[in-house]
Order: structure tokens, then sequence, then C-alpha cells
């Protein structure tokens, strides 16, 4: 049985000669490529992590995109922030984002919106979507998506890296840990600068796109009720049993 | 008994070690084993561990070899074993 049931959706030609290495793929093959059309996912702030997840899911030919990501290209974003050009310095991310994604799928559908996920706009956003990866560098964001995908019973992918460490899990509220459950009190001291290549980003980022892959497919085994840990300074892969916490405050009541 | 500390991401820093071998008394908990490596290392890895009034921070991962353990698992660590201690790690960008 599957956590999502996405209706499929039929493929054109052009669809079906641009995904055809890919359809190739045991257990996935056209039945996983027409779920992928019909899906839509949130990719939450497009960032170091979240510009490569946009970028995967729109290679792979996932039908929606909604982009979550305030404020204007800096210098320090384009050592990472893979959809951000140096012609763009200055303008809108996800305006830039949305172009490149563009670029490279003009099938896609994509909602841009111009702000980081929030306490007022969570919900409304989240109803949009399927599947949520969350790429945010602010626990209260992370918090709020979270809490959101557990009350809207949806899938969350969440992606998370520091220097050259990095943690992935697949969230399926009411059948693995929620967010809340690994911390139950909201860690305070933790700033959002934080030592990072682009080459790390985009590696969990590549994991967290094949999870999303995965959980829309239905295929392979997800990194649910496990907490993979990264050292890519040693490059040694560690796969943590997670359970569910019977006090959590956000998903223990359903 | 001897168990062994791995510390990841900024408490890594903190630690100025990957990991150490720790000597303590049998029937030790995880819980336990933080506070001391805390109260042994002191500042700044204690103020990364512990909070003001000495206790654990919660928001802090706990893993016993391959498995996530709740600070109120009172099961002791057996010889030989590995507590890895994660702090919250977020990421994505600004
Ligand atoms: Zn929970």
């Amino acid at each position: 049985m599957s956590y999502l049931n996405i209706p499929p959706h039929d493929l054109n030609d052009e669809e079906r000669a641009t995904y055809e290495w890919q359809i190739w793929v045991p257990e996935f093959g056209e039945e996983g490529q027409k779920k992928l059309r019909g899906a839509s996912v949130l990719v939450s702030r497009v960032g170091g992590l979240g510009s490569v997840v946009a970028y995967e899911l729109a290679a792979a030919g996932v039908g929606k995109l909604v982009l979550a990501h305030g404020g204007d290209i800096k210098p320090s974003d384009l050592n990472r922030q893979l959809l951000m050009t140096h012609e763009a310095l200055g303008s809108s991310r996800v305006a830039s984002a949305e172009k490149r994604l563009k670029e490279l799928n003009p099938r896609l559908e994509i909602v841009s919106i111009p702000e980081n996920i929030n306490e007022e706009n969570a919900a409304g956003i989240i109803e949009q979507v399927d599947l949520v990866v969350d790429c945010a560098p602010l626990f209260e964001e992370r918090f709020q998506m979270n809490k959101e995908c557990v009350r809207q019973r949806k899938p969350l992918i969440d992606c998370a890296m520091y220097d050259m460490e990095a943690q992935l899990t697949t969230i399926l509220p009411g059948e693995t840990p929620c967010l809340s459950c690994l911390y139950p009190t909201h860690p305070e001291r933790w700033k959002r600068e934080f030592p990072v290549f682009g080459a790390i980003s985009g590696t969990v980022a590549c994991l967290g796109a094949t999870e999303a892959i995965k959980t829309i497919a239905n295929f392979g085994e997800t990194l649910t009720n496990k907490l993979l840990l990264c050292d890519l300074r040693s490059m040694s892969f560690r796969k943590i049993s997670i359970a569910k916490n019977p006090e959590c405050k956000i998903c223990s009541n359903i | 008994m001897k168990v062994k500390v791995l510390y990841w991401a900024q408490i890594k820093k903190a630690a100025k070690t990957e990991n150490e071998v720790v000597e303590v008394e049998d029937s030790t908990t995880p819980r336990q084993l933080v506070k001391k490596v805390a109260e042994d290392h002191g500042d700044p890895l204690r103020g990364f561990l512990l909070e003001e009034d000495g206790e654990p921070r919660k928001h802090l991962l706990l893993i016993v070899g391959d498995r996530h353990v709740n600070w109120d698992d009172e099961e002791a660590l057996k010889d030989g074993e590995e507590l890895t201690i994660m702090p919250p790690i977020s990421g994505g960008s600004k």
C-alpha cells in the first residue's frame, strides 16, 4: 500500500522522448513517470539545497513545483544556489529560479512565492501540493512545515546539513516519527550562517530529490523511520533507526 | 567499562575531537554520559550540551549504536557501545 496515491497523468510524445532513459529504470517505468507528471511538490527555499532539489525534480518531469523563498540574490548565494545567476544579482531569487527551471522544462507548472514559509502562509501553500521537501535554514520554518504536513497528512522530506555533514529522513505523518518527535524542544542557539560547499548541499539535495521521486512513484525503499547520516569529509554513511515519540505534541494523537 | 562517544557537526568543534573513549561506571545511561562529558570538557562543549540548570539540552539527538534513543530512556549503555551526540542541523540558505 502506498502512502501517496497520485492519479497518473497521460504523457505526450515529447514527454515520452524526454524521460525515455529513466522510464527504463526497473520498478519505475511509464507508470512511475505518469505519477511524477501528476504530482505537485513544494520546495521550501530554493537556496543551496532547494535549488538542486527543484532542478532535479524539474528534470525528472514532476508536473508542478511550488517554490517559496524570499529575498534577492546576493554574491554569497552563488557558491551553491545553483538556480541563481551572476547576471541576476540583486533581483528576486524565486524569479531567477523559475526562469532557470523553465529553460530546462517548459512543460513544468511553477507557482513562485517570494516569501519564506511562516505561520500565516504555511497551511495555504501546503494545500497546493502532494509532498514537501524541506530545505529551510531556520528551525521555525521547519517546525511550521512539519506541523502543517502532519495536519494535512502529507509526506515531508527533511534534508539538513552543516559543514560537510548531512542528515535526511522521510516523514510520513502517522507512520513515522515527525520532526518534533526528534526535537521535542526548539533549538535556539543554532545560527543560520554555516560553512558550506555547493557540492555538499547539492549532494544532500540529490538524495532528497531521490526520496521525493521514490515516494511519489512508490518504488524502492525510502528513509521512513530511518535517519541517514552522511559525513562527506570521511565519506561515511550511517542509517539510524528512529521511532515516534509517544509524547510528541505534534503527531502523537494521529 | 569503556564506551565511545562520537560528536557531530557544531559540537565536534566544541569538543575539539571527533570521538573519544570514556571510562564509565557500569549502568551508566546515555543521559548520564552526556552530563559526564559535558562536565569533563567544561565550556564550550558544556554550553552546547547542557542548559543553564545543568540538565541536557533535549534538542540534541542521542544515538546508541545505530538506534535513536529518547532522553528518558533508562536503558544503560553496555561495554564497548558507541553513543553519538548530534546537534540539530538545518541547512538550506538565507
Ligand atoms: Zn511527532
